[in-house]
């Protein structure tokens, strides 16, 4: 028996007499045990409390699962036991919460306030039927965005899994050669498809092929290839800007012309090196040359 | 009745116990025979209506 246990602590000058009277009420006692010369201490199960205020003991303590179950029932705890249970029973029959699984952030709260309006608050709990139906329901609305979708329901949680419609853009073969938009000596290659025409280090000049869609196989035959791909190119640019002497101090006047050519640089492009040529007077006005070594994707389709 | 198994003696249909101490205990049973265990930290682990179990370091068991 070991689903709870009281505990006892009884003063008495005679163990034996009070032994015999616990005898003669049929109680069990466990782990008897002498504290000081008049005092002892035992345990006896909960289910013979009866017996015990029949023999009027005093019970110390409780331990073991009966004395918890025992406590729930009790008034202020029995309120919370009950609301519990309750809340058990009901929760399940309602929608209170969702759960979207994917990876686009957007598309999660686009499908967020699509299920709120579908399915509000403390909803009733789907069936089978209504969570088909809402699988269809989704799956046209978001047909260009999803892929594979699922639905289903946990307790009151509605989970939503999707995959994005990446799988679904297919890319459309593109037969024409890349070339160079301007001279340049180049870095690396990235290419997909195509025949490759230069190689690294090689000086190519503007409108030179790098990618041609062109191949020739080992029997002497050409075959057309799709192409696609990036050639990046060390390239020279040299860039001038100009201010008037005097309109700045000393100090200030070439980190603006150096401001001023550092904002007019394209975007997309790799510095690789920044050299001053020059920083004059012409005319009156203060000019700065700047030489740039870009590193920049110089193929492009032809037209 | 007596069962003596690992250091605990479980003492069956006794009629009463007359003697409870840390190095003695004595309990008359059926016919007014007296079971007598002697030992040290004699403890009554289990008291029932019919049956009483008995722990601790025992050195004699006598029946008189």
């Amino acid at each position: 028996m070991t689903l709870g246990y009281d505990y006892i602590v009884v003063e008495t000058d005679d163990i034996i007499l009070f032994l015999r009277k616990v005898r003669s009420y049929h109680l069990h006692i466990f782990n008897l045990k002498q504290i000081d010369q008049y005092t002892f201490s035992f345990y006896t199960p909960i289910y013979q409390r009866f017996i015990v205020r029949k023999t009027g003991l005093k019970i110390t303590g409780s331990v073991g699962i009966l004395h918890y179950l025992l406590i729930v029932f009790h008034l202020p705890h029995l309120f919370f036991t009950v609301a519990f249970l309750i809340s058990l029973l009901i929760f399940p029959q309602f929608v209170y919460d969702q759960q979207i699984s994917g990876t686009d952030p957007e598309l999660n709260m686009q499908l967020e306030s699509y299920l709120q309006k579908q399915i509000p608050f403390l909803h009733k709990a789907l069936n089978y039927e209504e969570i088909n139906q809402l699988y269809d329901q989704i799956k046209d609305h978001f047909a260009d965005e999803i892929d594979y979708l699922n639905v289903y329901q946990n307790g009151g949680i509605i989970h939503l899994e999707y995959t994005n419609a990446v799988s679904n853009q297919q890319n459309v073969p593109d037969y024409r050669d890349y070339v160079a938009k301007k001279d340049g000596i180049i870095s690396y290659i990235d290419v997909k498809k195509g025949n490759v025409l230069v190689s690294v280090n090689q000086f190519v000049k503007k409108g030179e092929i790098l990618i041609s869609h062109l191949l020739e196989s080992t029997d002497k035959k050409t075959k057309i290839i799709a192409t696609e791909g990036k050639i990046y190119a060390y390239t020279y640019e040299r860039y001038q800007a100009s201010l008037e002497k005097g309109k700045y101090t000393k100090e200030t006047d070439f980190a603006y012309l150096l401001f001023q050519i550092r904002a007019n640089l394209p975007p997309n492009v790799k510095i690789d090196k920044e050299k001053v040529i020059s920083y004059d007077i012409i005319n009156n006005k203060l000019v700065l040359e700047v030489q740039y070594v870009f590193i920049e994707n110089i193929a492009v389709k032809e037209k | 009745m007596l069962y003596i198994y690992n250091g605990k003696i479980l003492i069956k249909k006794y009629q009463n116990v007359m003697t409870l101490r840390d190095d003695l205990f004595e309990c008359m049973m059926e016919e007014k025979k007296i079971v007598s265990v002697r030992g040290k930290n004699i403890e009554m682990r289990y008291f029932g209506e019919d049956e009483i179990l008995l722990y601790g370091q025992f050195s004699q068991i006598s029946m008189l």
